[in-house]
């Protein structure tokens, strides 16, 4: 019976570059990377602080960084929220500013954490901590540059780093408990040299631009009167627009409390400033511009650029996206089965189905295409 | 991957308490407080309110005798410029106390300076009187 994985170095089997993982190897890390992001919806969020969450995802991209570097674990992030964006109608404005945040964090700290667990000067629950500390501090600084502009936002540095140390060390935990599926993932290529790229449907480019050069202006102008023109355009053109902005209330909640509430100025209405209400009415015409430009644009990406790429990042994300369709309700089995796994007390091998299931399903697509 | 030894290091230790000093820090430092404003009072009605903290800037009130500028920032408040007659407020100078006020009669102008360190109450007015 034929091993299920490829029992040589990545490297070696898909001729890339050295220190770059195997498309097939990229693929698979990416597809259980977007299974442990969605198995976390499972975990009820705080209302209030949507951007606190336990990042199950850093389980592959920790040890990615650790083996590959740097630059493939930001591909890693990049290319799960991009699928987050493709897959799970994230808005546009949280996908720029998590990568941003998420790259930022990784190019910049992460060359220095891999440095010291190779010098075994940090271990992994330093290293996990240390990088949700600084993504969310960043994530909290963007969020409050791009969208709310108010000193006040700043409150939540405490709660979130609190939050940084209890994530960071769950991932952590997480880690060493599937020290035997991360080497398998890590060590052996799956084998599926022969599984297709996910067909590519060529877009016109100026559409793309157009939007990404309408999203730089709605950021750039600073007339309320001016955006809310630019909303009354959006609204019929964006597929689902309540359902958007409903998603980022939020964003919403904290231009209405911070601005109208606590912005000095001129009185108009009770506790209510005439500067608080300007800002309030720019910054909460510009967020819901942006999104709805994010929602028109999102499915409009001239993906075709990318079909001769002999990047191995870009390969294995086009080998994984034919299997993304059915993440979802997997992903959500293996959530639950971890939730009813941790609290019988099990420990090692807690995530072990997600792993298996998702290599053996990578094979299988790889199989039926070779016979195909 | 990783061993025990690998999982945890001295340096997590720093790590993890440079953290829990920074969560503790941005309990302490980032709160909604009572901390430094000046209110502005014309007449009866509260105008507005204004920073005590950060750069600065001149805020033109508009009163019954003409427009009065205050200069507010860096912890301060004044009078810069007033259309009465004897320029009481402006040569007053600078309040920077909690409780300090700035009293233009003529205007029925009223600056008082709210909140700041070492006075965590918020001091609300009974009334105001000419």
């Amino acid at each position: 019976m034929p091993s299920p994985t490829e029992p040589n170095h990545p490297v070696a089997l898909s001729g890339a570059a050295p220190g770059r993982p195997a498309p097939e190897t990229f693929a698979l890390a990416l597809l259980i990377a977007a299974s442990l992001q969605i198995m976390e919806n499972l975990v009820p969020r705080l209302p209030l602080f949507p951007w606190m969450r336990m990042g199950l995802s850093y389980v592959v991209i920790l040890p990615f960084l650790l083996s590959f570097g740097a630059e493939a674990a930001c591909a890693l992030f990049l290319a799960r929220n991009a699928i987050a964006l493709l897959y799970g109608g994230q808005p546009l404005t949280s996908f720029l500013i998590g990568t941003g945040a998420g790259c930022a964090t990784l190019l910049t700290l992460g060359p220095a954490v891999a440095w010291g667990h190779r010098q075994k000067l940090i271990g992994i629950l330093g290293a996990s901590v240390a990088l949700a500390s600084a993504f969310n501090v960043t994530q909290l600084a963007l969020v409050n540059l791009a969208l709310i502009r108010h000193a006040g936002f700043y409150f939540q540095t405490g709660p979130i780093l609190a939050w940084s140390l209890l994530s960071g060390a769950g991932v952590a935990f997480l880690i060493r408990f599937s020290e035997a599926e991360l080497n398998d993932l890590l060590g052996h290529s799956p084998s599926a040299g022969g599984l297709r790229s996910a067909p590519l449907s060529p877009a016109p480019l100026l559409p793309f631009l157009g939007a990404l050069a309408a999203m730089a202006a709605v950021f750039m102008v600073p007339w309320p009167a001016a955006q809310a023109i630019f909303l009354v355009v959006l609204l019929p053109m964006a597929p689902g627009r309540f359902a958007v902005l409903m998603q980022a209330w939020p964003f919403f909640f904290y231009l209405l409390w911070l601005h109208l509430f606590h912005t000095p100025g001129a009185y108009i209405w009770g506790p209510i400033t005439r500067e608080g209400a300007s800002a309030f009415a720019l910054y909460a015409l510009r967020l819901a511009n942006l999104m709805l430009l994010g929602r028109w644009a999102a499915p409009r990406f001239p993906w075709q650029w990318a079909a001769r790429s002999r990047s191995p990042y870009l390969r294995g994300f086009l080998l994984c996206l034919p299997l993304l369709a059915g993440v979802f309700g997997p992903s959500l089995q293996f959530g639950r089965e971890l939730i009813r796994g941790l609290m019988a007390g099990k420990r090692h091998g807690v995530l072990a189905p997600a792993f298996t299931a998702w290599r053996r399903k990578l094979e299988a697509a790889a199989a039926a295409s070779e016979n195909a | 991957m990783q061993g025990s030894r690998d999982f945890f290091r001295p340096l997590d230790a720093i790590i993890l308490g440079v953290i829990a000093a920074a969560a503790l820090w941005g309990f302490l430092a980032f709160r909604f407080s009572a901390a430094g404003k000046a209110v502005v009072f014309v007449g009866d009605a509260r105008y507005g309110w204004y920073d005590l903290g950060g750069a600065v800037r001149r805020i033109d009130v508009p009163t019954r005798i003409g427009p009065v500028t205050l200069e507010i920032g860096a912890g301060s408040a004044r009078v810069f410029h007033s259309p009465c007659p004897n320029q009481l407020c402006v040569h007053q100078g600078s309040v920077r106390r909690s409780h300090a006020e700035l009293i233009c009669m003529p205007a029925r102008l009223l600056v008082l300076l709210e909140g700041g360190p070492g006075d965590p109450r918020e001091k609300s007015i009974d009334a105001v009187t000419y």
